[in-house]
């Protein structure tokens, strides 16, 4: 952790709108190594549009996002040549869908999915490959047997564990998460936010989840930021937002929670 | 050596549910807590006195005035301080029990009680070897270690709460009716707690309804009434 | 036979022949790299060589001698058809003997015999994006290529080894041309894959419903993908010709009658030819006395 000093992802000035109609406004916020910054709000708050902004699948109209690669260097994610680009892609991040459908190749084996991100990166030992794919399958807690066995086959919940390990493989720095429990049982998220807090804190990744579930952001996050209209309009420590909102959108998200 | 400078701090609650309705809690709150001092906040019920602790904390905000806390060499102003900043005084310096356990369920107990240790940098086998003393000190049986405290009674989960509260030795705690749940066994014991870590230069500041587990723990009252806003 | 009067020398009109020939010199500058190019209507259905026609159609001149075969053989229908075609509309010598050929379109084979340098294959393709079947979408598969994003190739092989122990395919077997591209060496045996690398002859590939055009230099890396654990391995067989007694040639299997009977015979007919020729008989020759 002694590069902890250094923000990982810095955001400054970020707009993006569609047409007429506002995505997002002048967000900026840093990120450092090993933090997880929660982003929430409800649907049509831009909390989606912000994390495709940032995370290079949405170029934004106005602002600029700078990452610090391994060499050291803030580099601004879109000035970057498309191969750049594509390498911090698939190397130093992961992005989680919210259906995990969009992160696996359906039609390939559990081991495969797992094993692409090594093969895209050079690896041509096949032993190996499958050795890592055997570890991380077991690591989120899919029954190594199934390594051979086509996602179509997988629950909802193991098909969004494997897409956590087919991102994790080649140890990326930075998690995008969007709504990663989504459409799951309550069980189900459960024990996917337990394995997914492990990961965080035992990887130090840094991470940014978008979500509509404050209890998910506890869990998860030191930050928070509360999106509402495009705009972010609160932002600070996690339990502190949650137990001390300010703003008033923030107190109206608070007290809609409902207690089971 | 001082440890815990609070100097003017003020604090009011606006509802914009209910129109904008502010209610003032407090106001020039001053007090200052040295290394081995246990410090009772007192007053009625209302008064602020979780309100002044969750300050302290960090918890919530601190509008007016400063919270100065003595983080390794230096003074940090938990009033003005950046999370990052304050999620570092969490870690080293301020721990706190609050009254009740946050569960997250799947998380084994002892794990519960594991976790700041492992924070700290310890290994898996220390961490869990320093949490099974405090839970047994606690008299939880060591057949509950593995079950996340979720189906627990309240005074089990109190008693994990506390024994994660007592994991790492903090140079200021902060305890919000830690005894509450506890019958007097138990409540005897975590006295003991609170005496130990004061005797080893921890500064204390707590809230506690019973006068006779405040008088055992306590030298001081701060009574938080002197300080109280009309709304 | 004579020139069918009313066709421009090899069917094709000259600007075509140019357009074709600038792809050509494209491919052969990128080796291995997919070239674009206008392909024509001509006088036969796709998925029937118009690609590998148009490539030869383009660069044969009048004192070229051409030979073409389909699956190794000179006398099977596309290679007769084929043949006719450009006897009649460029009137050019041809034959069915390898070394006397200096053009040679083929449909799924490359001849047993050693080629030399002033010799050159022309490939009849269908589907030139070895990507294809993994990644529907053209916009990815140019961008995996322009990137040299080829991981998804290994997740193919991967997928072959961890279902059947092995890699399976077995023919158009995707090779990697000087490290950096990769090519569908068109549906050849995994058996000819090795005779690419590094021959002196000039390697062009024509796909006319696809409309793309690539090429392997002579003298270039070829190399078959596997993984470092699971290497390149070529097919072998137990059996000899029946006929000329090979055991290095590619054997086809023929069934004799109902009752399972079958023969190994080389697909090369002009090479398995060439072997009785000199003296060389196989099983089935021998058994029949004929020596």
């Amino acid at each position: 952790m002694s590069d902890n000093h250094e923000p990982l992802l810095v955001v400054d000035g970020l707009s993006k709108r569609y047409g007429a109609q506002l995505g997002c406004r002048d967000v900026g916020f840093s990120l450092w190594p090993g933090e997880v910054v929660g982003v929430v709000g409800e649907s049509g708050s831009g909390k989606t549009t912000l994390l495709n902004c940032i995370s290079a699948r949405l170029t934004p109209d106005v602002g600029v996002v700078r990452y610090r690669t391994r060499l050291g260097t803030l580099s601004d994610i879109y000035q970057m040549s498309e191969p750049e680009r594509r390498m911090l892609i698939r190397t130093d991040w992961a992005f989680v869908h919210q259906n995990p459908r969009d992160g696996l190749r359906m039609k390939v084996s559990a081991g495969a999915n797992v094993g692409e991100r090594l093969m895209a990166v050079g690896g041509r030992h096949y032993g190996n490959i499958r050795g890592a794919a055997d570890d991380w399958l077991s690591k989120v807690e899919i029954d190594t047997g199934r390594i051979d066995d086509l996602p179509a086959t997988f629950s909802g919940g193991m098909q969004q564990r494997l897409q956590i390990a087919r991102n994790l493989v080649t140890g990326p720095r930075l998690v995008f998460m969007d709504e990663p429990t989504g459409g799951l049982d309550v069980s189900v998220q459960a024990r996917l936010l337990d394995l997914m807090r492990g990961l965080v804190g035992e990887l130090g990744l840094a991470a940014v989840i978008v979500t509509h579930d404050l209890a998910v952001a506890r869990l998860l996050s030191h930050r928070l930021m509360v999106m509402w209209r495009g705009e972010v309009v609160e932002q600070g420590l996690t339990d502190q937002v949650l137990d001390d909102p300010q703003h008033p959108y923030s107190q109206l998200l608070v007290s809609s929670v409902l207690q089971p | 050596m001082d440890m815990v400078r609070v100097r003017g701090v003020g604090k009011s609650f606006k509802l914009h549910a209910q129109g904008g309705a502010e209610i003032a809690v407090v106001g020039g709150v001053d007090m200052t807590v040295a290394a081995g001092d246990a410090i009772a906040l007192t007053g009625a019920s209302g008064v602020g006195k979780s309100t002044l602790m969750r300050m302290i904390f960090g918890n919530y905000l601190c509008p007016e005035g400063k919270i100065l806390v003595r983080h390794g060499a230096c003074w940090v102003d938990v009033a003005r301080a950046d999370p990052r900043a304050i999620i570092d005084v969490r870690r080293e310096t301020i721990g706190y029990i609050s009254q009740f356990l946050r569960v997250i369920p799947r998380v084994p107990a002892l794990e519960v009680v594991a976790e700041p240790i492992r924070m700290r940098g310890a290994s898996e086998g220390e961490a869990r070897e320093r949490a099974s003393e405090l839970l047994t000190c606690l008299r939880i049986p060591e057949t509950l270690w593995s079950l996340s405290p979720v189906t627990f009674s309240g005074g089990e989960q109190q008693r994990v709460n506390i024994a994660r509260g007592f994991a790492v030795p903090y140079p200021i705690l902060l305890l919000d009716e830690p005894t509450a749940s506890l019958d007097k066994e138990n409540r005897d014991t975590v006295i003991e707690m609170i005496d130990e870590a004061r005797r080893g230069g921890t500064a204390i500041i707590g809230i506690f309804h019973d006068g006779n587990v405040r008088a055992a723990v306590c030298e001081r009252a701060c009574d938080l009434t002197q300080y109280r806003l009309a709304s | 036979m004579a020139e069918t009067s009313g066709y421009n020398f090899a069917y094709l009109d000259e600007q075509t022949k140019r357009m074709i020939r600038r792809a050509l010199l494209k491919a052969i500058a990128v080796p291995g790299y997919q070239v674009p190019f206008a392909s024509r209507e001509m006088p036969m259905p796709y998925g029937w060589g118009t690609g590998g026609i148009q490539v030869t159609a383009s660069i044969v001149g009048r004192d070229d001698v051409l030979k073409v075969i389909d699956q190794g053989a000179d006398d099977t229908t596309n290679a007769v058809s084929i043949r006719k075609f450009f006897k009649r509309t460029a009137g050019i010598e041809t034959t069915t003997q390898t070394h006397e050929a200096n053009i040679i379109q083929t449909r799924h084979r490359i001849p047993e015999e050693d080629l030399r340098a002033d010799q050159i294959m022309v490939f009849q393709v269908p589907i030139p994006e070895p990507l294809r079947f993994l990644e529907p979408r053209e916009t990815e598969t140019r961008k995996m290529h322009a990137l040299e994003e080829y991981g998804l190739m290994h997740v193919k092989l991967y997928e072959d080894i961890s279902q059947h122990g092995h890699i399976a395919t077995t023919y158009a077997y995707p090779v990697a041309v000087k490290q950096r591209y990769v090519m569908d060496p068109s549906p050849i045996p995994k058996f000819d894959n090795p005779k690419i690398n590094r021959s002196p002859a000039l390697m062009l590939f024509g796909a006319g419903r696809e409309k793309r055009i690539y090429a392997v230099p002579p003298f270039t890396d070829v190399h078959s993908l596997d993984f470092e654990d699971f290497p390149f391995e070529i097919q072998t067989w137990q059996e000899s010709c029946a006929l000329c007694g090979a055991t290095g040639s590619f054997l086809d299997e023929i069934v004799t009658d109902d009752a399972g009977g079958r023969m190994f015979v080389c697909s090369d007919t002009d090479f398995c030819e060439k072997r009785r020729e000199a003296g060389h008989a196989g099983p089935a020759l021998a058994a029949e006395g004929a020596v």
